[in-house]
């Protein structure tokens, strides 16, 4: 060692990568949209995001994410605000307004886009304002099973004898307990009431207890069904019905959607609490519910507008497609999901669910 | 070396501790502190939890009541009930479910409320409110310092009388967990050690150029995404996959065998991914053997497998150790693979945790599943330490080689 680096110079070298490692601030006048990724953020992107850009000349960053709430609760502990408008499924959005981690949404934002009587109700909520209606349905590839030979309704879809083949359901108690219920027999509308009661999980979970030997794969990603399903891994999948269309109009597929028994949700959009750019976050979430973007967005991607009045207006072969259409026997056979439900039991039911998995099913 | 050299040498270190606190120590004083304290109902309603321990009653005293309906008042104002009584909803939902109830039903300012008995008030909201039981229950949630979610963590709880008992079957999940993880890591250990010993005794027996060309091939997996090797695995392994159709190509099955989303798949996928860090400390431990040793075994007459058994083996075990700790307690960390490639059964430990930290927002219980975790890791890195130390001891020509 002939020429000494002084020590104090090394020391901040160091100080500066530790440093660099640290998250940096986001840019001061730009929006962070964060959503789902894939052919959902396109359509938001496309419809929503950059009209509006370049109508108020705010730049947008598009980041995408896969629902980790985790993520949410540390841009509000740490006043680190990456993502200004979140697009959230409506039982975490929930959840999170509970834990008082969202910004609450001003009675002015719903004066502003023309009053609430416009939005679906369940759009409309404390938090949170609604961005599309999508739903959970069951599919299965044309290709391999022929309509006229495939389950129509979970009952039939819980018949492993009439319709032999291996079953993926979601990794999660959210949907698969109102599909057992289904399944044995309860009226659509009592599902929650008996969901409610110790005994009706009791029913609830017995019922999945048949169908669990069958279940090869639960899923945890909304990519996985149509994946599942092209592989020829599983026959029948649970899934969310836009990668099922998703699948179909660009990779070329044939499933096919069951729509009896769909468990019907939305999305949310969402504003973390003590966001400072609150206020131009609900100017692009009043954008998106405007009657024009509304209508485009359908278009873009089949799921249903939190606006009333706008699916009308879309030719009957679009209308069809979506989740909330009359072909679809939509709203007499389809669930309405709880969100009141699952934002009370949904940690506790899970923890059962991850329970129920692990034991095998011979009692 | 002179005494200022050596003091540069160490402040060149001194990034490397900034980072090792930073990334390192730091989150795991957050984990125990996540996994031990909950001051949120303490310091959000700091009157109601004073005025609750000053009274010792069965059920306290209209004051108690009032100040209740205050605190939540002044936290309901702000919106910020809901993350004051999480914790609560935690260890007691039927409780957090009676406070719900309250807040739901609390006139807007409680303190100029004109309610002449809040006790009364709240009981007629809800009967319970009354009973001895409810306030029994309340003075042990209300504490910021608590063992629930690390008793929890091991499928126990404090019954009514605050004595340790197991949880009930059907929430019984985190021990059984625990011992899935253990199990898949173990056998994931063993299967990198059967397979990367031979490879590195090969490997370290060759001239270094052909072990540096060969090495490239242990390497270039370790230089892919995990995530792409995984699916990698379920292309070879799923039902009408690679594998299954050469089988079926071959007539060796009618039916496809059943390798995916199964034991048998994470066992495959994980000893893949981890096999390099099997392969690369035994190597070096093998490649430092001097070979003088085992040419004078063969000149005393030891058989091949003799002199492998009292020369090789012996010597290396500091690799089989190193290698077995790396790959052991990586594999324990594993969620994404066992979530990908697994069935029903073959939940891990860290899939729970970070179902708690992403979706369920419980970072209390996330804490404790990661002590327990840190724990099971300690006693096993320690107790292997032990063995080893113990063992160069009682073998003195390892020792005075290293």
């Amino acid at each position: 060692m002939k020429k000494r680096v002084p020590g104090g110079v090394i020391f901040f070298l160091g100080s500066l990568l530790a440093l660099a490692t640290l998250p940096q601030e986001s840019m001061a006048d730009s929006i962070g949209f964060a959503s789902w990724g894939g052919a959902f953020q396109a359509a938001q992107n496309k419809v929503i995001v950059q009209p509006w850009s370049k109508k108020t000349g705010h730049e947008v960053k598009n980041f995408s994410y896969n629902g980790e709430l985790a993520k949410i609760k540390a841009m509000v502990l740490s006043k680190n605000y990456e993502w200004d408008v979140i697009d959230l499924e409506a039982g975490s959005a929930h959840v999170l307004c509970e834990e008082g981690m969202l910004e609450r949404i001003p009675e002015s934002f719903w004066e502003g886009v023309g009053g609430k009587a416009l939005f679906l109700e369940s759009a409309v909520h404390e938090c949170s304002v609604g961005a599309v209606v999508w739903s959970t349905i069951f599919a299965y590839d044309s290709r391999r099973v022929a309509p006229e030979e495939a389950p129509k309704s979970w009952k039939e879809f819980w018949d492993v004898k009439k319709f032999p083949g291996a079953r993926s359901l979601r990794n999660s108690p959210r949907g698969n307990l109102e599909f057992a219920l289904l399944a044995d027999g309860v009226d659509r509308n009592d599902i929650y009431p008996l969901l409610r009661t110790k005994a009706g999980i009791e029913r609830a979970f017995r019922k999945l207890d048949e169908i669990k030997p069958h279940i090869k794969k639960w899923w945890s990603a909304g990519a996985e069904p149509p994946q599942l399903l092209a592989d020829g891994e599983v026959r029948y999948s649970s899934a969310f019905n836009g990668r099922i269309s998703e699948a179909n109009k660009n990779q070329g597929q044939q499933f096919v959607i069951e729509w009896n028994g769909q468990h019907v949700t939305l999305d949310h959009y969402a504003i973390a609490r003590g966001n400072p750019k609150k206020k131009r976050a609900l100017e692009l979430i009043a954008y998106s519910l405007s009657a024009s973007s509304q209508r485009e967005f359908v278009q873009e991607i089949p799921f249903a507008p939190v606006r009333k009045g706008v699916l009308e207006t879309l030719p009957k072969s679009i209308q069809n497609q979506v989740p909330t259409a009359d072909v679809h026997g939509y709203p007499d056979l389809a669930i309405q999901a709880d969100e009141q439900f699952w934002m009370v039991y949904q940690e506790e039911l899970t923890e059962r669910f991850e329970s129920w998995k692990l034991r095998s099913t011979a009692h | 070396m002179s005494q200022s050299s050596s003091r540069s040498l160490f402040l060149l270190t001194v990034p490397l501790l900034v980072t090792t606190v930073l990334t390192l120590l730091a989150p795991i004083v957050f984990l125990f502190r996540t996994a031990l304290y909950a001051p949120e109902v303490s310091r959000g309603l700091p009157r109601f939890v004073a005025a609750l321990e000053a009274d010792t009653a069965a059920v306290p005293r209209e004051e108690v009541f009032r100040v209740l309906a205050e605190d939540l008042g002044r936290r309901k104002e702000t919106f910020e009930h809901g993350i004051v009584i999480k914790p609560i909803r935690h260890q007691d939902l039927e409780l957090w479910k009676m406070l719900k109830g309250i807040l739901r039903v609390l006139p807007e300012d409680p303190s100029i409320a004109e309610i002449s008995s809040w006790q009364r008030w709240f009981s007629e909201h809800d009967s319970r409110w009354e009973s001895a039981n409810t306030w029994r229950r309340l003075r042990r949630v209300i504490q910021p310092v608590t063992d629930f979610y690390l008793l929890e963590a091991m499928d126990l709880k404090r019954d009514g009388e605050n004595a340790l008992v197991w949880q009930e079957k059907e929430k019984q999940l985190f021990l059984g967990v625990l011992l899935n993880t253990l199990e898949i890591g173990g056998v994931v250990t063993l299967l990198c050690l059967l397979l990367g010993y031979p490879l590195s005794l090969y490997l370290a027996s060759l001239s270094s150029r052909t072990a540096r060309i060969l090495f490239l091939f242990v390497l270039l997996p370790f230089w892919t995404s995990l995530l792409v090797r995984t699916y990698s695995w379920i292309l070879l392994l799923q039902r009408e996959g690679v594998v299954n159709g050469m089988l079926a190509a071959l007539g060796l099955v009618s039916e496809p065998l059943p390798l995916m989303h199964n034991r048998f798949a994470v066992y495959v996928t994980m000893t893949h991914v981890l096999l390099p860090f099997m392969i690369l400390p035994l190597f070096v431990v093998l490649r430092n053997i001097p070979s003088p040793l085992t040419t004078a075994a063969a000149s005393l007459g030891a058989s091949p497998w003799r002199s492998f058994l009292t020369v090789t083996l012996p010597m290396s075990v500091p690799g089989i150790a190193a290698g077995s700790l790396l790959v052991f307690s990586i594999a324990l960390g594993f969620y994404i693979t066992p979530a990908l490639v697994g069935g029903s059964e073959d939940t891990m430990l860290s899939q729970l945790i970070a179902l708690n930290v992403n979706s369920l927002l419980n970072w209390g219980r996330a804490g404790a599943l990661g002590v327990i975790l840190l724990g099971t890791v300690m006693v096993l890195f320690l107790s292997v330490t032990f063995v080893l130390l113990s063992r160069m001891r009682w073998n003195p020509l390892a020792g005075e080689l290293r």
